[in-house]
């Protein structure tokens, strides 16, 4: 099976065609170099309409992305397998995470065109960075191959170090990009470790059941040796290091510690692109790994359970505490990550079950969290790290649509029926209950009572000034100045945002539909 | 019968009418509300004329929803969610009429109480487990912004317990009735059958539940829904919510709302998990009278107006609890018609309280108005007070009585001992309100010797307003035709106690006991 496998991959690479499979990474990168150099070309008065060009360009590639998602052929034949010598391999899910990552990458240049006006910063290198960062996602999530995984996700990481610091003049910025740095180098040194251990051990031609002309850093050699050798000391090592690394992008207990410093010092739409598009793509490259490492789920299963409740119990306790909207976020996307994390365990556990729940929550997760990100970069004022629920004040006087998409938006982070994040939540809780997790679904539960208490808290002060003190009536009209201007894009952005999560919640067919479409059952 | 889902629709309409109304004019508002809360009675009593009862439930829509999860969206009716509806329609209206001088924002108040009401009326029309979850989170999230906008003292506080106590309660009986959904799926995957969130597919197969899920699954959302309806020791959100809500919605929160717990666990929690009923009626039967008598003494010390009709709600729903408790014909049937009584008549008190009363004397200390001769200075008020203060008593001739009577006959039947110690509460209920009555309208009378005029010009309160008097007049009727003749509802509510499921769950208990 394998040599016919590496034989027809070869004839494919000998064809010539396979780099038009990534047309869409091709394309973004190239219109992120583009960028730089409309900067340099274009007359300054011209400039301000690049974020505009790199977002029609990213249409474009969304376009691309989803034609090759739904129809991946090369020469002719339909594509499943391997391409470049088994460094990527066309998977369903790789595919929706591709496609997802460039929308994310289309809302973070909106909330950006929002944001970064307010500071003093070049704007061009912020999208510049970002479109680079997307296209390494979308490499990462269709990898097969260690030096594949680590090249992609180094790319990420190097990426996010500059965009997390990117306000330079705020100390909170670089002290959020010093701590993004420090952290993520030991996350990334855990990573690289795990992989040269499995490099090694699967390497060793001694090894049981060993593919002689398969690459000892490919998934599936390493996936082979594992099945061989499940209780091999070393590989097992490996294994937890490599998870490690991943745990630090979702921001796993206990490797959430950077996330409360990191979401505040950064900018509002590099947190909104580190707790949507980083988190989600580590957990595009669990599932991708999940597969690889199965022979070895009876050591990293329970694991993974504890790390679940954790997870779980941290984000929601701690969110508690926090006035500061960007911390809450991160906290509160700690637990998210819980949650998913459920999801994931839940279905190790049942086999054969559908992947629908997590991608569900997924998308439930990232429209509501766009959704909210959006709101807080046009409340937001010149200080942006320091967001509090005071700014949010007689926000529904000052712009009722704001705080409209804030109640819906929260309201479905929050898991409250009919909306969206309410079926993502049930949809991973009856396959938990039919995994048999009672403690776990016990414990989330009443978690997610805690987060109704810190999302309301929110919602509280954006509807009445008076949160802290019931003596002051809130009866003083509205300073015009205090008003909030949406331009006319974003108003469509949100109100779309905020309307999908509504109707989904409803009537998730389209989503299902478009999810089997890309063959995730 | 198949207009009844048009109260839902009708009120969502409302909530989305008055809300775009409201921002051109206050009285469009208005006129708004009423012309869609009475639309949905008028939908009612049409459907009540057409209804003819019976045991079973009778479908009014069935449509697939959610497939993959067996859920569709089916709503169904039998006397007893008819006559849920009947008394949310009653309210609702009387709602509108005693909150026609809010003036602050009334676009988003009116849209907020009739999505309220939209989502009360889902739930009594559910026939899917689902479904009635879904409408019952949509009734809990209006109630916090009614209350924390609009109320009066500690409102946020009010408002954030009462929230988190709801959301708690619904998280249990989330629980519970996943569990039950996924017990219940393994078992109809295993005989070939699609997973379902039907209340009447999941009673048929819960039958096969070990012992130990029916105690876990019955335990989760009894207690689930108990929360929202009072049942002592979870209670405590009740008082202080009701004391912080603007007047409409604390008569809809004790009048409407807290039937949602009661209605949930009649419906859900008693013919769905048999064993567990049998099992827990002890229970709940003793924390019922624990309930009725404790909140019946708390509420005789109380020197708020408002605590003194909060505590007496959560009193009268424990008669609610202990109908459910005894478990027998005329139990069930009492505590179906306690929950309509209660409800017209929590109403009624609360309006007295918080928009005739307070909004005149702007105080609730009893010791305040006590110095004020009330019923000189708003005899209608007095009147109507007196009234539902006897209905509250238990007195023949309005509804309480029979509501009452036939639960203590039932629960006679099942406990001695039970039965003689909500007699005691029935005899604290009749302390209190007349301590109340006494103190609040009758107190120091002859401090202003003279004329009712004398007495007006010396406080110089505005006179009650039309709006509050046909509100008031409507509730006092329906109040005092049932009383007098219960027959009307309880031709209803019977026959659907007769129905195979709730047969089941009395004979389990009759077992058990």
């Amino acid at each position: 099976m394998t040599s016919e496998f590496l034989l027809k991959s070869l004839a494919r690479a000998g064809a010539g065609n396979e780099w038009t499979l990534i047309a869409p990474e091709i394309l973004l990168a190239g219109l992120a170099l583009l960028l730089l150099v409309f900067e340099l070309a274009l007359p300054k008065a011209m400039r301000r309409f690049i974020p505009a060009i790199s977002i029609v360009g990213q249409i474009c590639v969304l376009a691309a992305a989803l034609l090759w998602a739904l129809e991946p052929k090369i020469n002719g034949s339909t594509l499943t397998g391997s391409i470049f010598y088994g460094m990527l391999k066309f998977t369903p899910t790789g595919q929706f995470f591709r496609v997802f990552f460039v929308i994310t990458s289309i809302l973070v240049h909106a909330i950006a065109m929002i944001s970064l006006p307010k500071q003093r910063v070049p704007r061009v290198e912020f999208f510049h960075i970002v479109l680079v960062i997307t296209a390494a996602m979308m490499l990462l999530a269709q990898a097969s191959h260690f030096l594949m995984l680590f090249v992609a996700l180094e790319t990420i990481t190097v990426g996010f170090y500059v965009l997390v610091s990117y306000y330079r003049a705020s100390a909170f910025s670089l002290e959020a990009g010093l701590k993004y740095l420090v952290l993520g180098s030991l996350s990334s040194g855990l990573l690289l470790f795990g992989i040269v251990l499995l490099y090694g051990m699967a390497g060793n031609p001694a090894a049981a059941g060993r593919y002689p002309m398969l690459d000892p850093l490919s998934y599936l050699q390493v996936h082979h040796f594992l099945a061989n050798n499940a209780d091999n000391f070393i590989g097992n090592l490996g294994v937890l290091l490599v998870l490690s690394g991943i745990a630090f992008k979702i921001g796993l207990v206990p490797f959430q510690i950077w996330i409360p410093d990191v979401y505040q010092g950064a900018p509002t739409p590099v947190t909104a692109f580190l707790s949507v598009g980083s988190k989600v793509a580590g957990f595009a490259l669990l599932f991708a790994l999940l597969p690889i490492i199965s022979p070895v789920f009876r050591v990293v299963v329970p694991l993974l359970v504890v790390v679940t409740f954790a997870t779980i119990i941290f984000g929601n306790l701690a969110a508690l505490t926090q006035y500061n909207v960007k911390r809450l976020m991160g906290l509160s996307g700690v637990s998210h990550a819980g949650f998913l994390m459920m999801g994931i365990v839940a279905g190790i556990h049942l086999k054969g079950s559908s992947d629908i729940p997590l991608f569900i929550y997924i998308i439930a997760y990232t429209l509501a969290s766009f959704a909210v990100f959006g709101v807080m970069a046009l409340v937001a004022g010149e200080n942006d790290a320091e967001q509090e629920f005071s700014d949010y004040h007689g926000l529904a006087k000052r712009n009722p649509l704001l705080a409209a998409v804030l109640v819906v938006a929260l309201g479905s982070l929050a898991g409250l029926p009919p909306l969206f994040g309410f079926m993502g939540k049930l949809l991973i809780f009856i396959d938990a209950f039919q995994a048999g997790f009672y403690w776990l679904l016990a414990v989330s539960i009443l978690a997610v009572v805690v987060s109704i208490y810190y999302y309301f808290g929110w919602i509280r002060a954006a509807f009445f000034q008076n949160w802290q003190s019931s003596a002051v009536p809130d009866e003083t009209p509205v300073h015009p100045a205090d008003r909030i201007r949406v331009p006319v894009m974003m108003r469509l952005l949100l109100i779309v945002l905020t309307l999908s999560t509504l109707c989904f919640g409803l009537y998730q067919k389209p989503v299902i539909e478009f999810l089997n479409l890309l063959r995730i059952f | 019968m198949s207009l009844l889902p048009w109260t839902i629709y009708l009120s969502f309409a409302g909530a989305f009418v008055a809300l775009v109304a409201g921002a051109r004019c206050k009285c469009a508002a208005r006129v708004t509300a009423l012309v869609f809360s009475l639309a949905a009675l008028g939908v009612t009593a049409f459907a009540a004329f057409d209804f003819t009862p019976g045991p079973a439930l009778q479908t009014l829509v069935n449509v697939p929803w959610i497939p993959q999860l067996g859920v569709s969206y089916h709503l169904a009716a039998d006397g007893i969610s008819l006559t849920l509806v009947v008394l949310t329609g009653i309210a609702s209206v009387a709602g509108i009429l005693f909150s026609w001088n809010i003036e602050e924002n009334v676009g988003e108040f009116f849209a907020l109480y009739l999505a309220l009401i939209g989502g009360v009326y889902g739930v009594f029309l559910s026939a899917d487990a689902f479904v009635l979850f879904v409408f019952y989170e949509i009734a809990i999230v209006p109630k916090y912004f009614l209350i924390a906008k609009w109320g009066s003292t500690n409102r946020e506080y009010g408002a954030m317990k009462l929230v988190l106590y709801s959301f708690i309660g619904s998280a249990l009986v989330m629980a519970g009735l996943l569990w039950a959904f996924a017990s219940a799926a393994t078992i109809l995957k295993a005989n070939g059958y699609a997973p379902s969130f039907s209340l009447s597919v999941i009673a048929q197969v819960a039958a096969q539940f070990s012992h130990a899920q029916q105690l876990g699954m019955f335990a989760l959302v009894f207690t689930g829904f108990a929360v929202l309806a009072g049942m002592f020791p979870f209670h405590t959100w009740a008082p202080t919510g009701h004391v912080a809500a603007p007047t409409a919605a604390s008569m809809l929160l004790a009048g409407v709302v807290m039937k949602l717990g009661a209605y949930g666990c009649l419906r859900v929690a008693i013919p769905l998990f048999t064993e567990g009923y049998a099992a827990f009626a002890p229970v709940i039967g003793w924390l019922a009278v624990i309930g009725i008598v404790y909140a019946g003494l708390v509420a005789l010390v109380q020197e708020d107006f408002k605590f003194v009709i909060g505590y007496s709600s959560v009193s009268h729903m424990g008669f609610v609890l202990l109908g459910l408790a005894a478990g027998n014909l005329a139990s069930l049937g009492g505590a179906v018609l306690q929950m309509f009584s209660h409800g017209i008549i929590a109403g009624l008190l609360f309006a007295v309280v918080g928009r005739m009363v307070y909004e005149r004397t702007h105080t609730r200390n009893l010791a305040d108005l006590t110095a004020m001769p009330l019923h000189k200075l708003m005899p209608f008020a007095a009147v109507v007070f007196v009234l539902a203060g006897l209905a509250s008593m238990g007195m023949p001739g309005f509804s309480g009585f029979p509501a009452e009577l036939s639960i203590l006959v039932g629960a006679w039947k099942t406990s001695h001992i039970w039965t003689l110690v909500a007699a005691c509460g029935v005899l604290i209920a009749g302390a209190f309100t007349l301590k109340v009555v006494h103190v609040s309208f009758f107190g120091k009378a002859n401090v202003f010797e003279g004329s009712q005029e004398k007495a007006r010009a010396a406080h110089d309160f505005p006179p009650i307003t039309w709006p509050e008097k046909i509100g008031a007049l409507i509730l006092v009727a329906s109040m005092i035709i049932i009383g007098v003749k219960p027959g009307l509802l309880l031709n209803w509510i019977n026959p659907a106690l007769e129905s195979p499921a709730f047969q089941a769950a009395m004979n389990a208990l009759k077992g058990g006991l």
